[in-house]
């Protein structure tokens, strides 16, 4: 008890005492802080050129994809060693979709991508990469009021001689301009056991097409073939709404389009649904290119015994325009068929369900006539002469209108419902399929052709390589996803055979963002201004840090090539004389230096650095 | 931690002289832990303490020697350097352990990876440990509403799983090393809290406590003389065992993007970067091999790191807790 | 306290954990980034992005926010989820009894192996036996999963044939249309129902590998923990006095030992299980099954916020239960432990 004056005097000198300490420890705090900022000012004013000042730069890519994991780190040991220290790249990987939500919000600055066209046509490329409001252009902010007029005057022009010239023209302005660094145009690549037969590449199919398919007698089980696929789920299962391959290879089995690619060839085109292909001389096309007859073929019936007829070609493409989901792919029809098509957005639905659309349904009527049971016109508002070759897009599948109308047709639930359902005239119907493990395909007994060899297809969502390929080497799947840089992997395995050589249509790329959102974005990973890559200079700098070489023979072994541009080798409007950039780094040093630092850039990081750094503390 | 609570017992018995007699009860009832010198010659005689000691001190002494063993020539020391072909068996010239994903020099991600596992490892055990140790003892201890309150609030932790965690931070902070450290003892402590307060909860009914209960010594001393260090042997067997697992979670946040990068010398990454290599084939002089030092060196680090540590706490607990030595 | 009553009150102790957990998880999930990008395209307009946000109330504080998406959860409207292109209740549905059937085999083998060798370790505590577990053990958590998984993949299917490819059942079931008749999405218990043994048979077939997979590291833990709390037991009084009374070895072992070694152990399978439950992302990848590990991890990775919030509600609602299963289990096992 006479202990407690002397221990409360204690506790209260004590109590001074840790006020003291903490005073002089956050005081030692602050001068440091001050310090360290005031040092980091004065080291970034010297710089004019970001050669000298140095960046911080995140690089993006789908995670899973190692071949573009590994261009990411090309192009980053290719840019760090021009100026050691100085220059930090990030590589940071990305869901798919969580990189369509970046890419919409415009936060990356540089993203690894490809490019796999929905029709085989340059106009495919040119627009989603160069057109303003196009996908990659609006994604890296680029705009040009010159360059999309010559691109729509080369998709609207009839003659092929000219047409191709137009297009050589546009590549050579790209290649100077540099907007983007191609870096890889890929061949086929497929691990098939060696007793599947009738394999033809076409690099307009999404993956297989299992018409053409059949086993040999060497295979234990010769009427189902098994495909051991990535981790990946359709998006949907309708037309006018799934614009991804997962999807794409049920819709192309399962659908049909009015015409379809022949054979290994994307360009010359077979009828399909249509009983030929039109033509100006055959008078199925107009002379002034803006109408397409198609004239329907009979007997044909979808998989639940109805006739498909032309009301149900008319149907398929009005309830497409009409929806018009800005995530699908029906822009390629409605940009031809409705005027002032971009003005249209998608439509919504009432509370009860009810559609209300603003592509009307007498917009539709003036675009598609059903002119009698089996004829249908298309009018075109302008010249397009891609529009055939876009017809054999899984977009344009042929859809029964008794079953969408029993089912709902054109209201909330009608749409719902055709997400998970299928009724089609193809080769094949969908059977029973499961979330993250399968989609199951039967063949479709009643086809209008012969049907299938083949008397079900199992896709089954195989997401480790490792499984992948234990699975292939023991038979029990017929074809497997395998990763490029595993090449040597099937060549080493017995009685698996690797079908590759034919170019695909696919197009890898590094995009550079020239108007990047900086909003949320960390110093430390990408402290450069919004429009850094708005400077030729930086963007030559970058084409020539990639070590294009090493790229396509140990990444991806030899099975793909350098692309000199959009327009791959192949495809119409390709030329050869388009050049291709080397990897020199002296080069894109001097890129580099000539790329001067923006007014005040300096003093604003210093700023940006503080109060980055008190933002952290808070949380 | 157990070491110094004992000394400050030893300390405060001496002075209080009137209720020594009781004191001396309870010290008899208390299994006792010997002085640290004491301790000491036990580890030695202890074979398995002894081995494990002398891997880990292996490994952090490679760990202090990275730039003598693997010089770095990067920009940054603690990235792999790769020539981006494909795997190359050990035992060739410039590639000791041979390369893996993208040619990653495996042998300088196995020395430099010492450093960035055992920093991940112990700084997240450690501290973990260290709060849900006081959490739990508290709440196991004095039970009622501050249990309640207690566990509550550990249970929310507890329930959130750890890998959604990892990426809210690491997307409102930074990806990298330090934010991944941050979130992995976020999602770590809470079940230490929970193994901590169930052993008090037994402790707290056993002879000694109620002895030292019956002679009036305070809550708290009682709790951390008294519980707290009879409640350490399931820890110390949770922590030898997590200190691998640390790696292990951190390569997998890794894998998935968040945590360090692909590249960094972490045994964890590389054991994931390599993961699509396990089963493949690979040429080299003329003959396909499969390329089975990708994973197995760093994974090999990975139980030998483990493993020491698992090592030593067995060790450990033999000697701290006399009741498992008898 | 009766039980009754303590089972009822830890179960209304379960909404405040809940409620904490969303809070966090809505907070982080709405820090770390614009909630309304999912919902927007490059091709809207302003005044469709306007729509957007009044549509989702993003436009509105957080805390009000927090009070929509709460009374969705109540009305068991618990949002779209992307990365399953379904709602997020019926993601659940469908995910959770996969995860469930095999966390359950992983457990139980986990459980048999863990405290029979555990015990046994401890009886035969520094011979052979014992430093041959302890090994496996450690091997046990620290071996990469994808490695063992594919190694006995390799082994177990591959090369000796006696385990099947992966998923949750074969292909035949498929083909002949027995899969369009689920009911529960429990493949074991629908089996059961369709009185399909066949089918019975093959799921279980197809558990074994992936349950042994995962019950790797949960063995390890178990059986380190018993052989703890075993080597502790052995030592206290009472065992010494069944000895002394001559009791024979065996039964004091089983009878006195076992008994009350399990009780440190019961935490660890608690929370182990309730682990096993939230998913394993390796183990499903490799195993071809469509389970929450899988799930949560592409959900996150999309910042799918429906599903991370309603997946972590799933999971902080597994978690309180298996702590009350604890709980009681301990009280069940230890006398001298009260309830409350």
């Amino acid at each position: 008890m006479e202990g407690s004056a002397p221990a409360a005097k204690k506790r209260g000198m004590s109590k001074k005492l840790l006020a003291v300490i903490v005073v002089a420890v956050l005081l030692i705090a602050a001068i440091a802080a001050a310090v360290l900022v005031l040092g980091n000012q004065g080291k970034s004013e010297q710089a004019d050129n970001w050669l000298d000042k140095g960046f911080n730069l995140e690089i993006f890519y789908n995670s899973g994809n190692t071949a573009r994991q590994t261009a990411c780190e090309l192009i980053k040991s290719g840019l760090e060693s021009l100026n050691p220290g100085k220059i930090k790249i990030t590589v940071t990987p990305l869901e798919w979709s969580n990189y369509l939500e970046y890419r919409k919000t415009g936060k990356m600055a540089a993203m690894f991508l490809g490019w796999a066209p929905d029709y085989a046509d340059p106009d495919d490329y040119l627009q989603p990469f160069y057109l303003s409001g196009g996908t990659y252009a609006s994604m890296i902010g680029y705009n040009n009021a010159t360059l999309d007029a010559m691109i729509a005057a080369a998709a609207a022009e009839l003659d092929d001689t000219q047409r191709a010239a137009l297009y050589k023209e546009i590549s050579m302005d790209m290649y100077e301009e540099c907007i983007y660094v191609w870096t890889a145009q890929a061949n086929n690549f497929a691990a098939q056991r060696n007793w599947v037969e009738g394999y033809a590449y076409n690099p307009m199919y999404s993956n297989l097409y299992y018409y053409s398919l059949s086993k040999t007698e060497a295979a234990a089980d010769t009427t189902t073939f098994r495909y051991a696929s990535i981790d990946g789920n359709a998006e949907s299962f309708d037309p006018v709404v799934d614009y991804e391959t997962v999807g794409g290879e049920l819709l192309q089995n399962v659908y049909e389009t009015l015409v379809w690619y022949n054979g290994t060839s994307s360009s010359d085109l077979i009828p399909m649904l249509a009983t030929e292909v039109p033509t100006i001389e055959n008078g199925g096309i107009s002379a002034d290119g803006l109408t397409y007859t198609f004239n329907i073929r009979s007997g044909v019936e979808f998989s639940d015994g109805t006739p498909m007829t032309a009301e149900d070609v008319k149907y398929s493409f009005d309830r497409g325009l009409m929806y018009n989901d800005p995530h699908g792919p029906f822009w390629m029809y409605g940009q031809v068929l409705i005027p002032d098509y971009y003005n249209y957005g998608m439509a919504t639905f009432t509370d009860a369900g009810v559609m209300q659309p603003e592509i009307t349904q007498a917009m539709c009527d003036a675009a598609i006539w059903v002119v009698d049971s089996d004829t249908v016109q298309f009018n075109l508002t302008q010249p397009y002469p891609a529009f055939l070759s876009t017809l054999a897009f899984n977009a344009g599948s042929i859809v029964s209108k008794s079953y969408v109308e029993a089912d709902g047709g054109l209201s909330k639930n009608g749409y719902t419902f055709m997400s998970t359902h299928m009724m089609g005239t193809g080769p094949f119907v969908l059977g029973d399929f499961a979330t993250d493990a399968y989609y199951n395909l039967d063949r479709n007994d009643n086809y209008w052709r012969e049907p299938a060899a083949l008397a079900h297809v199992i896709i089954s969502q195989v997401p480790e390589v490792g499984t992948r390929i234990l699975q292939l080497q023991n038979g029990d799947v017929d074809a497997a996803a395998i990763p490029r840089d595993k090449k040597t992997t099937l060549e080493a395995m017995e009685g698996v055979v690797l079908r590759t050589g034919s170019p695909s249509f696919n197009v890898d790329f590094l995009g550079l963002n020239q108007k990047l959102n900086l909003t949320g974005a960390n110093p430390d990973l990408t402290n450069v201004p919004s429009d850094f890559f708005a400077d030729k200079n930086v963007r030559l700098a970058f084409a020539h840090a990639f070590k294009y070489s090493t790229y396509i023979e140990n990444t991806l072994q030899g099975t793909a090539l350098q692309p000199n541009g959009a327009i791959p080798k192949g495809m119409f409007g390709y030329s050869a004389d388009v050049p291709i950039y080397d990897y020199n780094l002296e080069k894109a040093k001097e890129y580099l230096k000539a790329a001067k630092l923006p007014a005040g850039t300096s003093s604003a990081s210093a700023l940006d650095e503080v109060v980055a750094a008190i933002a952290r503390f808070e949380l | 931690m157990a070491i110094s609570t004992r000394s400050r017992t030893a300390a405060s018995t001496a002075t209080d002289s009137s209720i020594i007699s009781i004191r001396d009860i309870t010290a008899e009832l208390r299994p006792r832990i010997k002085e640290w010198k004491n301790s000491w010659d036990l580890i030695r005689h202890n074979w398995t303490a002894m081995m494990g000691l002398v891997l880990i001190i292996t490994i952090i002494i490679i760990a202090i020697l990275a730039p003598v063993l693997a010089p770095p020539s990067g920009v940054d020391a603690m990235y792999i350097p790769r020539d981006f072909d494909l795997p190359k068996p050990p035992f060739i010239p410039g590639h000791p352990l041979g390369t893996g994903e993208m040619g990653a020099d495996i042998y300088y991600g196995v020395i430099w990876g010492a450093r960035t596992t055992i920093v991940i490892s112990l700084y997240v055990v450690l501290t973990a440990a260290l709060v849900g140790l006081v959490v739990g003892a508290i709440s196991g201890y004095y039970g009622g509403v501050i249990d309640e309150v207690l566990m509550r609030f550990t249970d929310i932790f507890l329930s959130l799983p750890a890998l959604i965690m990892a990426m809210a931070i690491a997307s409102i902070l930074t990806r990298n090393l330090e934010n991944m450290m941050f979130a992995l003892i976020i999602v770590w402590w809470p079940s230490y809290a929970r193994l901590i307060r169930g052993q008090v909860l037994t402790i707290r009914e056993s002879t000694y406590v109620e002895a030292a209960k019956a002679i009036g010594s305070k809550r708290g001393r009682i709790l951390f003389r008294h519980i707290v260090p009879n409640s350490l042997s399931p820890l110390i067997v949770a922590i030898t065992l997590d200190l691998g697992a640390v790696a292990l979670v951190a390569a997998s946040l890794s894998y998935i993007g968040f945590g360090v990068p692909s590249g960094y010398a972490e045994w964890g990454r590389m054991v994931s970067d390599g993961q699509g290599w396990f089963l493949a084939k690979v040429p080299f002089n003329g003959a396909y091999h499969t390329p089975w030092w990708v994973v197995s060196f760093p994974a090999l680090m990975i139980l030998l790191f483990t493993m020491g540590f698992s090592l030593l706490g067995d060790g450990l607990r033999d000697i701290l807790d006399p009741r498992s030595r008898r | 306290m009766g039980l009754k009553r303590y089972i009822f009150r830890r179960l209304l102790l379960i909404i405040p954990v809940l409620i904490g957990v969303s809070i966090i998880i809505f907070s982080l999930t709405r820090m770390a980034g614009d909630p309304a990008a999912a919902y927007i395209n490059e091709k809207m307009n302003a005044s469709q992005i306007a729509d957007v946000y009044q549509k989702y109330h993003f436009n509105e504080p957080v805390y009000v926010q927090y009070f929509y998406w709460l009374n969705g959860i109540l009305n068991l409207d618990w949002g779209w989820s992307k990365t399953a292109t379904m709602p997020v209740t019926d993601a659940i549905a469908y995910y959770l009894p996969a995860t469930f059937e095999l966390a359950l085999t992983s457990i139980i083998i986990a459980i048999i192996a863990g405290i029979a060798l555990g015990t046994t370790s401890a009886v035969k505590k520094n011979r052979p036996f014992d430093h041959t577990t302890r090994v496996i053990s450690l091997i046990g958590v620290s071996i990469p999963v994808f490695w063992l998984g594919l190694l006995l993949l390799l082994v177990f299917y591959a090369q000796l044939g006696l385990f099947p490819k992966g998923g949750r059942y074969s292909d035949i079931f498929i083909l002949t249309g027995v899969t369009k008749n689920l009911v529960t999405g429990f493949m074991t218990v629908d089996s059961l129902i369709m009185g399909n043994l066949n089918f019975f048979a093959d799921v279980i077939w197809h558990l074994i590998l992936p349950a042994v997979t995962l019950s790797f590291s949960s063995i390890a833990l178990i059986l380190r923990m018993q052989r703890n709390s075993m080597l502790e037991v052995l030592h206290l009084d009472y065992i010494k006095t069944a000895r002394a009374k001559g009791v024979p070895e065996r039964a004091v072992i089983r009878k006195h030992a076992r008994r009350n070694a399990l009780i440190p152990t019961t935490t660890v399978v608690g929370l182990a299980f309730g682990g096993l439950l939230s998913g394993a992302v390796l183990t499903e990848s490799i195993f071809q099954w469509p389970g929450l590990g899988r799930w949560s991890a592409k959900s996150i990775l999309r910042m799918d916020t429906a599903s991370i919030l309603g997946f972590c509600l799933l999971i902080a609602f597994i978690y309180v239960i298996a702590n009350l299963v604890v709980d009681i289990m301990y009280a069940y096992l230890d006398p001298r432990v009260k309830l409350g």
